[in-house]
């Protein structure tokens, strides 16, 4: 939830009358370390995405995946040409795209806005569990 | 993302190269992994802190693994292995303690579509997914036999379980497996064969292609034809115009990458069939069949713009080999020392 906050991925609005609001719905996660203790509970707050519609909420979708064959090629490459080969990984990368169409969500269950409750979020940024997610 | 001066390669939009005064940079994206190849350190520096700016990075280093692919540095070059991906499929299994098997597939074992009931069918796909994933990564020497087995997913009879236990036993014997990328001179080449005389149920041939780069592995397949040939060139000719294809796309990733010594020469691919080689250097094509026509167009115009260009080798020595039939114990050994599948410590 802080990290929904502090990248600002929505903000509350009233709903415009042809809009449809998407629901979401919290996924609650025991991650175990190795040995089989609680290493931390993970929770991550997804879009149904499955409720929207082609052309209306989303047009085109896509994500960035390599072909295994070009990563070989880049390793034999590296090897050849004595490239040092480094490694980095994006935290919270699907929260970071910015979106193009406009949506609008549910509020999170548990975190409802006191006085504020028949309004809906607009989401500024992507989330999880929408189509159009991974491309960003 | 990558507006400083970072150009997208065509052939891959995931990779992401930048060269200025011989320091040469690329990325290779992976949803939210990425690879970063430089000449020197403050080179990769420099992208790092680039991406910082906008992101929330972690940053892990000098490359470790990546998508389950173990990542090893010697003085000699690098080895890419999964034998801990290999032992989990074993484990989870339960052929852990099995007897090791030389060869991932007895020739002498004839597979057809199964007519009775299906066995274990949901395990049956789960274990093939997964050799899948293998087959795909590091281990190309048992690329034929789950390209196989693959087809019975649906309906998988006792002799296919016999098949799977087979390979299980295969890769016991042979965990530690992996590529190795040594500092050859860099050269692209190609080896294509085609099995055209299998007894199957729609007796449709296997295609297989390999090709390497300084003697190491980067890109294999095994594919069932979906045209049906008669005759061994024919099945050759289809063969030839799927490595064509490839060939011509490694080529033009190449061609992007500024390190790659240009001009680039044509890339040389390997077959063991004279005949589809006359029929090639032939400009008319005078059968009958108009896919195969088609086939040998594609495959001319890839020869006249440059890309490839083709030499015979005798089947003894063809490296698709153990793409397109199962081999004998000697040969599978043989095979995969030539495309640098090698135990780690070689």
């Amino acid at each position: 939830m802080e990290s929904l906050q502090s990248n600002e991925t929505w903000h509350l609005t009233e709903l415009p009358p042809v809009c449809k609001p998407i629901g979401c719905k919290w996924i609650l996660k025991k991650k175990l370390k190795p040995n089989g203790t609680v290493d931390k509970y993970k929770a991550r707050l997804v879009g149904k995405g499955f409720r929207q519609r082609e052309n209306m909420d989303f047009f085109d979708t896509y994500s960035p995946v390599t072909r295994i064959t070009s990563i070989r090629v880049l390793i034999s490459l590296a090897v050849v040409y004595n490239l040092i080969v480094h490694q980095m990984d994006v935290k919270t990368a699907f929260l970071n795209g910015e979106l193009e169409e406009e949506i609008y969500m549910e509020q999170p269950e548990g975190f409802v806005v006191h006085g504020h409750e028949s309004k809906v979020c607009k989401l500024d940024k992507s989330m999880y569990g929408l189509k159009q997610a991974p491309k960003q | 993302m990558i507006s400083n001066e970072f150009k997208v390669n065509e052939r891959d939009k995931c990779i992401y190269y930048k060269y200025d005064k011989n320091i040469c940079t690329i990325i290779c994206l992976y949803v939210d992994d990425l690879l970063i190849f430089g000449s020197n350190i403050p080179a990769i520096n420099f992208v790092k802190s680039l991406s910082s700016n906008n992101f929330d990075i972690k940053d892990l280093g000098e490359a470790d693994v990546i998508l389950g692919i173990k990542i090893t540095r010697s003085d000699k070059g690098i080895f890419l292995g999964q034998s801990h991906y290999v032992e989990n499929i074993l484990r989870k299994s339960n052929y852990f303690d099995c007897k090791p098997a030389s060869t991932p597939y007895d020739p002498s074992v004839k597979l057809f579509k199964n007519t009775g009931d299906g066995v274990t069918q949901i395990e049956y796909a789960s274990i093939i997914g997964s050799l899948r994933y293998a087959t795909d990564c590091t281990r190309s020497d048992i690329a034929y036999v789950v390209g196989l087995l693959c087809r019975f997913t649906s309906r998988p009879s006792k002799e296919h379980c016999h098949a799977i236990e087979r390979v299980m036993r295969y890769l016991k014997g042979t965990m530690t497996l992996g590529l190795h990328y040594k500092k050859y001179p860099a050269v692209l080449e190609g080896y294509n064969d085609a099995d055209w005389n299998t007894l199957s149920d729609d007796s449709k041939a296997t295609s297989g292609y390999i090709f390497s780069i300084a003697g190491g592995a980067v890109s294999w397949k095994s594919k069932k034809q979906t045209i049906l040939s008669q005759s061994t060139m024919e099945s050759e000719m289809i063969a030839l115009a799927t490595a064509s294809e490839e060939a011509s796309w490694l080529r033009s990733l190449l061609v992007e990458i500024p390190l790659w010594e240009k001009p680039l020469p044509a890339v040389l691919i390997h077959c063991d069939i004279t005949a589809a080689i006359t029929k090639i250097k032939n400009r008319y094509y005078n059968g009958k069949r108009r896919h195969i026509r088609r086939k040998h167009n594609m495959i001319r115009e890839c020869i006249s713009n440059g890309a490839i260009r083709f030499d015979f080798v005798r089947t003894n020595e063809n490296l698709a080999d153990p793409l397109t039939k199962g081999l004998n114990r000697e040969k599978v050994r043989e095979t995969s020392n030539r495309m640098r599948l090698m135990p780690i410590a070689h």
